[in-house]
């Protein structure tokens, strides 16, 4: 298993004084593979990066690079790309001079000449689209063209695994976008077993081949962006990726008794009876204009991709938001203080485990505000 | 006409100056293709709008004249005006006697210990103080804000003080002073001891024109630099250092520049011996007291001549190394 895996995380665990930063972390990354750390801030996804890195070392627990122990070695041996956050570039040299950098501390025997370092210092900038800039220093340019410097410097020694940290976080919307398509473009060209970390769903779901879903310092869930977020394992994931009704319920049998609502699909492996939690995608809430409905239309906008409803359910229930395309919503035409009925066409069902701390619902309207 | 005149600003820097021809190309084709009426209509606006002079930057800030008036005023005050009486002095004294006061081999002596204990003590910060610096910066131990006030003591000290203290200290009987003699070193009344004094003086000055850059310098910078695979040495020549570099060179100008003009502490370690241990300061203030009024300007003139070119050369180098530090 560990000789066909580019990086191997094996029980790792770290701690910053009483903070648990990682605890018995198990992690296989396939090589080629593009693979998304993604969490809230303080899960520990940064921790592990630079674990990996060599910028930080595990409590305990083994880490395999390519097959061979990589906690022998120091961060200057590892062969290690690292794209950090705010770039870290050497302000006093030129774009050509940050990417050399890497040949040129490079011992004696193995030192590229000068001629060949400036051949493929050139060819690397011309790679991340920016030939035209080797003589500009780091403060002429753009956020943009910084990360990319930060990237091609980071590819100059060849390194065996490319990490980056929040690659994407302090660039305007516009411009992280179209990065981020540029990255995965780069990705399938070079092959190169990449791992980066993000707090943005959005950008791990689009992204990466594997998103690894990391909370609290485990990891709560891996997979490909559609079993994270078609299939979350715990409620956890669920709350963290994408926008999700919460609701409140009994269960009875396995089943939750939401009397005010239909469910169509119930998902979830059996939970006890007892207190529970029903989540729902808003895409999966389904309105039927119904004068005897159990719920009143609150909000309607009709702005962006699809229309938001938010919907009052009379006996006392949350609020919930629905969406549909503009097309359905078109044939009915809801407007606030309507009744309605409602039919979930999806749900998933956990038991409210005793002591489990769900996300709150500010945490919540913030991980669905960056959807 | 008048969109072009307001462009006409002089452009900072070369790459810039394209893109801003460029720019200009455009607004005139702009003005040509917009209907007459409203060119005719613009121009008084653009007047108003215009800076009243072209050196001078459109700001909101208001008061810049008030301000620069002040500011001139102030500094011909109390700078321009004592060193134009200086070298009115100066000039009055009759040239083949400046020259002779200047060539004599006791001024020449006092000169070069002046000089060469200052960039001397000034060296000698830049290392010590720039590793102070990173101390204090880079590692959190007990008692570290004690050496952090510590630092700013010769700054408050009277220089009579550390004068007296120092040369009690290196005395050939004092606590330094009897075992450097035992090893056949002499630090007090020589020009060692004016090195020492001068260097006491003048650390801060390095310590606290580094901190600053220190503490911005984030340690992401040397992690990328392992990452890339440098050593810590290589780490610390090629990206902390020449990142110092212009901080480091302000420092070690005004230790400098502290150094060269001290007097209260070293006339007391160094002994003053003529053409030994006599620093040019001192030399000024014998002349005087000897009511050669000629000779003291001549020995100042020169003075504030050799300090005047090397920090001129210290700001070049600052300077160059801002832009050009990559040749290396």
């Amino acid at each position: 298993m560990a000789q066909s895996s580019a990086i191997h995380v094996k029980g790792i665990g770290k701690r910053f004084g009483s903070f648990v930063a990682l605890s018995q972390v198990d992690l296989d990354i396939r090589a080629g593979e593009l693979v998304a750390l993604l969490g809230p801030s303080g899960s520990g996804k940064t921790t592990l990066l630079r674990i990996i890195a060599g910028l930080e070392w595990p409590d305990q627990g083994e880490l395999l690079l390519n097959s061979d122990n990589a906690l022998r070695r120091g961060v200057r041996e590892r062969q290690i790309g690292f794209v950090f956050q705010h770039y870290a570039l050497f302000r006093h040299m030129s774009v050509l001079e940050n990417v050399a950098f890497g040949l040129r501390v490079m011992p004696r025997r193995r030192r590229p000449g000068d001629a060949e370092i400036r051949s493929r210092v050139q060819r690397l900038l011309e790679l991340v689209q920016i030939g035209h800039l080797g003589d500009r220093y780091p403060s002429q340019l753009s956020g943009g063209e910084r990360q990319r410097v930060a990237l091609a410097r980071a590819l100059a020694i060849e390194p065996a695994v490319l990490l980056l940290d929040e690659p994407f976080g302090a660039l305007d919307a516009k411009v992280r976008k179209d990065l981020r398509r540029w990255l995965r473009q780069l990705h399938d060209r070079l092959c190169m077993t990449t791992v980066f970390v993000t707090h943005d769903q959005e950008e791990a779901l689009e992204l990466a081949d594997r998103v690894v879903v990391l909370g609290h310092g485990r990891i709560e869930q891996v997979g490909t962006p559609e079993e994270v977020y078609g299939a979350p394992r715990n409620p956890f994931v669920f709350d963290f990726l994408g926008q999700v009704n919460r609701v409140r319920c009994q269960v009875r049998g396995g089943r939750p008794l939401v009397p005010y609502a239909h469910i169509e699909q119930m998902n979830g492996d059996g939970a006890q009876d007892g207190p529970g939690t029903l989540y729902v995608r808003p895409h999966d809430v389904v309105l039927q204009r119904d004068p005897a409905g159990p719920a009143t239309v609150r909000f309607v906008g009709v702005v962006g991709p699809v229309v938001r409803l938010e919907v009052e359910v009379i006996m006392g229930a949350p609020v919930l938001e629905a969406e549909m395309p503009h097309h359905v919503y078109a044939g009915y035409r809801f407007t606030a203080g309507d009744r309605v009925s409602v039919r979930f066409r999806a749900a998933t069902l956990f038991s409210d485990v005793a002591g489990e701390q769900l996300l709150s619902p500010a945490d919540l309207s913030l991980t669905s505000a960056a959807l | 006409m008048s969109s072009s005149a307001l462009l006409d600003r002089p452009a900072g820097r070369g790459h810039d100056q394209q893109r801003r021809a460029a720019a200009r190309v455009e607004t005139l084709d702009l003005t040509q293709a917009s209907p007459p009426t409203s060119a005719d209509a613009s121009p008084p606006c653009l007047a108003d709008a215009r800076p009243k002079a072209a050196w001078r930057p459109r700001s909101i800030i208001p008061g810049f004249g008030l301000t620069l008036g002040l500011t001139l005023a102030w500094l011909g005050l109390i700078v321009m005006l004592p060193l134009v009486a200086l070298f009115a002095r100066a000039a009055s004294v009759d040239p083949g006697r400046f020259i002779e006061t200047v060539t004599s081999e006791r001024v020449l002596a006092a000169l070069q210990l002046s000089f060469g204990a200052a960039l001397a003590a000034a060296l000698a910060n830049a290392v010590f103080g720039t590793l102070l610096a990173w101390v204090l910066v880079r590692y959190r131990f007990p008692g570290r804000r004690l050496v952090d006030s510590l630092v700013d003591v010769p700054f408050a000290l009277p220089t009579a003080v550390a004068g007296i203290s120092l040369t009690a200290l290196y005395a050939e009987n004092g606590w330094l002073g009897a075992p450097l003699a035992e090893l056949g070193i002499k630090v007090a009344f020589t020009p060692l001891g004016v090195f020492v004094a001068l260097v006491f003086v003048s650390l801060p000055f390095v310590v606290r024109s580094i901190e600053p850059v220190l503490q911005d310098l984030s340690p992401e910078i040397e992690e990328a630099a392992a990452c890339l695979g440098a050593s810590r040495w290589q780490t610390i020549w090629r990206v902390i250092v020449p990142t110092l570099f212009p901080a480091l060179a302000t420092g070690f100008a005004l230790a400098f520049a502290r150094a060269v003009g001290e007097y209260g502490s070293v006339i007391f370690i160094a002994g003053n011996l003529p053409g030994i241990s006599e620093i040019a300061p001192l030399l000024i203030v014998i002349k005087l007291e000897e009511y050669a009024y000629g000779e003291a300007t001549a020995v100042a003139a020169v003075m504030l001549l050799l300090s005047f070119v090397l920090l001129l050369a210290i700001n070049l180098l600052q300077r160059w190394s801002r832009s050009h530090l990559e040749r290396r």
